[in-house]
């Protein structure tokens, strides 16, 4: 982490969202003395542009049938940003003024190139991702909506989804405060990075992002297999837990959770006939509350 | 280009009409406008428009003097600022009619005709070879150099004087992930760590 300067310039959202944004990531903060530094700090090293000031801020356009670098505005923007060690933009769509083909997002990404070239800023190009890779949830370092060839100029590659996959019929399902996953990708200059899990955590002015260590993690996805299992009267195998994916956990993530309903007293094992060949199986249930001692 | 696209003598003269017509203020958004312009010619055009938008000029007030300051407000060298000034004087010159045009009138559409008819006499000459390396680089320079550690905004995921690129669907906090590590960075607080 180098500490420094900073700007965050977005062509989608307002001021006052920024605002808001900016006041729930300091709750994150604890109070205090050093929430006053980090105010401190802010007021130093942070600077904006919103959609209110970045509408015109195009980096490229299109002349008949080309698209082509907007020289002025890459200038001017590599000017503004100079020094700065992290500058995000927001968002490709609303910063490239040609279609979202190949061709014409290799100028964008060639702009954008020169932006962290000349300002020596770590510049982050936050991009949607295409409608069938937001269904499927795909991790990979091309689903930027579009043309692939700004996904081949950027160094490294974050993708957010999901904490847990979606299962069939729920694709399109929404739920704010469940966690997310970042992803690192692809890493060209180091090893990649490992992947973050997050927990928003919803304040009066908004949400802020919580670091899930390991152990909440599993904490989190064992309440979600658990409301699984007391759906289940006949239990689930470790053979369901790779091949069903309850409640969207992949086999790994889903035996953690097993684990650790099984040390809670939530969930009891037994070994039963399953099956047509009636071999015997471990068949996790969960224990109702009753039950429990 | 398709039978019902105009030819780029009718653009202009749209733009030239325009520009009498209607001012500069409309005119200076059209998409067409700027589509029409390349090289000294965009770059006079958007210093014409920033004058413009700022109120510092009326529409037919400006002064090459006025573009070439602007240029090198703009981040261009005192030296290509004053060559560009020297091509918009010779458009102002060429073109008696601009005085009662407006300053991206002038800009655009005159430019436009003027470096068009230019390229044409002079072909490749026009080309700007500026930025081009002028000899290949001997392996010793590699051999021989040392070269900085790569440097990291947060390590190892956003990598200094490089591009990253953030994806997600909508609604996956992609903004919020993405401003919490400009504030984290900007207070030197950890970022993806518990």
């Amino acid at each position: 982490m180098t500490k420094g300067r900073t700007v965050f310039i977005t062509l989608e959202d307002s001021e006052r969202t920024l605002a808001d944004r900016m006041r729930a990531w300091l709750q994150s903060v604890p109070a205090g003395q050093e929430r006053e530094n980090a105010e401190r700090d802010l007021r130093a090293n942070f600077a904006y542009l919103a959609r209110e000031q970045a509408r015109d801020l195009a980096l490229t356009f299109t002349n008949r049938a080309t698209t082509e670098r907007h020289e002025p505005v890459v200038r001017h923007l590599s000017a503004l940003v100079k020094g700065a060690v992290l500058v995000v933009l927001e968002t490709a769509s609303r910063l490239h003024g040609g279609p979202e083909l190949n061709e014409a997002l290799a100028v964008f990404a060639q702009a954008i190139e020169r932006i962290a070239i000349d300002s020596g800023a770590a510049v982050v190009v936050v991009r949607h991702v295409s409608k069938e890779a937001a269904r499927e949830q795909t991790i990979d370092s091309y689903v930027g909506r579009g043309g692939g060839a700004l996904s081949d100029a950027a160094r490294s590659i974050l993708v957010m989804t999901p904490n847990v996959k979606r299962r069939k019929g729920e694709e399109n399902a929404y739920d704010p405060s469940a966690p997310v996953k970042l992803t690192h990708a692809k890493a060209n200059l180091s090893a990649r990075g490992p992947t973050i899990v997050w927990q928003p955590v919803e304040t009066k002015d908004g949400v802020y992002l919580r670091v899930l260590s390991g152990v909440e993690e599993t904490t989190t996805n064992a309440q979600r297999l658990l409301a699984y299992l007391r759906g289940c009267p006949d239990g689930v195998t470790p053979t369901d837990l790779h091949k069903k994916k309850p409640a969207g956990l992949g086999r790994d993530a889903a035996m953690a959770a097993v684990e650790f309903l099984l040390a809670s007293g939530s969930v009891a094992q037994s070994q039963e006939q399953r099956g047509r060949t009636k071999q015997a199986a471990t068949v996790y249930r969960a224990v109702a509350t009753r039950e429990r001692p | 280009m398709s039978a019902m696209e105009p030819t780029r003598p009718e653009l202009e003269s749209q733009v030239l009409a325009a520009v009498a017509a209607r001012g500069t203020a409309a005119l200076l958004e059209a998409q067409e406008v700027r589509g029409l312009l390349q090289g000294d010619r965009l770059l006079v055009f958007d210093a014409a428009l920033s004058l413009a938008r700022r109120g510092e000029v009326g529409p037919s007030e400006i002064a090459p003097g006025e573009i070439e300051a602007e240029l090198v407000r703009n981040g261009a060298s005192q030296d290509r600022a004053a060559e560009v000034r020297i091509t918009f004087e010779t458009a102002i010159a060429t073109f008696p009619e601009a005085a009662h045009l407006g300053a991206a009138g002038r800009a655009a559409g005159l430019l436009a005709d003027l470096l068009a008819a230019e390229n044409e006499r002079h072909g490749d000459e026009q080309m700007n070879t500026s930025g081009l390396p002028e000899a290949l680089l001997p392996a010793a320079r590699l051999l021989d150099s040392e070269f900085p550690p790569v440097e990291y905004a947060v390590e190892p995921y956003f990598p200094r004087a490089e591009v990253t690129e953030l994806v997600g669907a909508h609604g996956i906090f992609k903004s919020t992930a993405a401003l919490g590590a400009c504030l984290s960075v900007a207070c030197g607080r950890g970022w993806g760590t518990p």
